[in-house]
């Protein structure tokens, strides 16, 4: 997926940015996709945010500035929500966080005019829904749209204040159940794939 | 929601505005050569309004409201700081949370004072209050103690100040509220200052030594003197070091004290 930022996304020198989190709760150890759990949905944006499909709460959420490399190694980054009346961490507490799927997606767009009073401002706010309640429809607005983190929640802490996760990249398991032996560039592939037959995101694999 | 359109504006003199747009920053591209500026329309505002002169029920009204609403978001229709949020979504989104409470009286009892609210983006939908409930609770403890108002008969501060210890937690979006935790334990706070004759000003000190210490605890009129009224004592100690005087080459001493209730 790309990371350009499209010109019809932006006007002059003008866009929006927001981010949509994912938590995937209550999966199965199994890791199979088609066992949905419950989905917590949260979004740095002011409004709920809606993609078409689903809705986004608002929320104080941030993380930390996210790093790659050539390393291939194993990254990952904290993500804390304001827990500031407990219901969160009461959430957390009931529920298998951890190695369930979490995904951070960056959308950008050029905020399209409104016309307030009369005075028509280039860049609104323009909620573009037809809700009694205010929420951003993104789904018909030119937008990019690229994931900017995609892993599994490792550990998770809650204080009165605030609840933290630390959530890995996949390339976690890269490190976990692979013998601790240099391959040949020719030989990785295949080696790999021997190995995912028995052993996925470092459990086993029963499918 | 409680709307205290009324109960906010009514009676204040000015009122002065900060605002911000919200997650306005700029992001470079190409090694820093292209430069594009985030932003949205939406405004975080902080608004103080202030008030000059009020009689003591104008005064009480406030006071009320805030004692009853410190740890839950408030509905304000502020046209006076051009909030835009009630043109452009609603009434229902014109939320505010209370920041700071403080005034103070002088004879001949006319109180002035600043009430300080932030713009908060916990809507009155259910859609967005669903999921965190809030209530403010405000419990003092009162008390039958008459030696600090025996006392005030005849030491009287010529001016109180009021305020408030606020336990509440707030959680953010950009600068705006989100919603409140309520903690409990709301306390009035008081700043009382003194101009007394030496006679008087023994009887203030004296009282204070004995009562200063921890454990040390009196009953508190409610209005911070008896001159401006007994609604009822609550319990309250002197905050740690916070007296403090000065005597005048006249014989006069000026003093002053901070006093919070306890609970």
């Amino acid at each position: 997926m790309s990371k350009e930022i499209t010109s019809n996304a932006r006007a002059d020198d003008v866009f929006t940015m927001l981010h949509l989190f994912e938590f995937h709760m209550d999966k199965n150890w199994d890791y199979d996709q088609a066992d949905a759990g419950e989905i917590l949905r949260f979004t740095d944006h002011d409004v709920f945010v809606d993609d078409g499909t689903n809705e986004y709460t608002p929320i104080a959420i941030t993380w930390d500035k996210l790093t790659e490399d050539f390393s291939m190694q194993s990254d990952s980054i904290n993500v804390t929500i304001d827990n500031i009346n407990g219901v969160l961490s009461a959430e957390a507490l009931a529920s298998e966080w951890r190695n369930n799927p979490c995904k951070i997606t960056r959308i950008i767009y050029t905020p399209t005019a409104e016309t307030i009073d009369g005075n028509t401002y280039e860049f609104g706010f323009n909620s573009q829904s037809t809700t009694s309640y205010p929420k951003l429809s993104i789904s018909g607005i030119t937008q990019d749209n690229y994931l900017l983190f995609e892993g599994v929640i490792d550990t998770f802490s809650a204080t009165q204040q605030t609840l933290s996760a630390s959530l890995n990249t996949q390339f976690v398991h890269w490190s976990k159940p692979y013998p601790s032996r240099t391959y040949n560039q020719n030989e990785f592939t295949s080696i790999v794939a021997a190995i995912n037959d028995v052993v996925y995101w470092g459990q086993q694999n029963i499918t | 929601m409680n709307n205290l359109t009324s109960t906010i504006m009514a009676n204040h003199s000015h009122i002065e505005v900060q605002e911000w747009l919200k997650q306005s920053q700029a992001m470079h591209f190409n090694s820093g050569k292209t430069q594009r500026v985030v932003k949205t329309l939406m405004p975080a505002i902080q608004m103080q309004v202030n008030y000059k002169n009020l009689t003591k029920t104008q005064f009480e009204a406030l006071q009320t409201a805030y004692e009853a609403n410190h740890a839950n978001t408030v509905i304000v229709d502020a046209d006076d700081a051009h909030d835009i949020r009630p043109d452009v979504m609603g009434l229902n989104t014109s939320v505010w949370a209370f920041e700071k409470f403080k005034f103070s009286v002088v004879a001949p009892s006319l109180y002035s004072g600043k009430i300080t609210m932030i713009s908060s983006v916990f809507f009155n939908y259910s859609q967005y209050q669903d999921e965190f409930s809030q209530s403010s609770t405000y419990t003092p403890v009162t008390s039958t103690d008459n030696g600090f108002t025996n006392m005030l008969a005849n030491a009287e501060p010529y001016q109180v100040e009021f305020s408030y210890v606020n336990n509440s937690i707030f959680s953010n979006i950009g600068q705006s509220a989100r919603h409140i935790k309520d903690m409990a334990g709301l306390r009035r706070q008081y700043s009382l200052n003194w101009f007394l004759q030496e006679s008087e000003f023994l009887q203030l000190i004296q009282f204070y030594r004995r009562k200063a210490g921890i454990l040390g605890t009196f009953g508190m009129p409610k209005e911070g003197s008896i001159s401006l009224g007994s609604a009822g004592k609550t319990k309250a100690s002197f905050l740690t070091d916070s007296f403090k005087f000065s005597r005048r080459t006249d014989g006069m001493y000026i003093a002053s004290a901070d006093i919070v209730e306890v609970l």
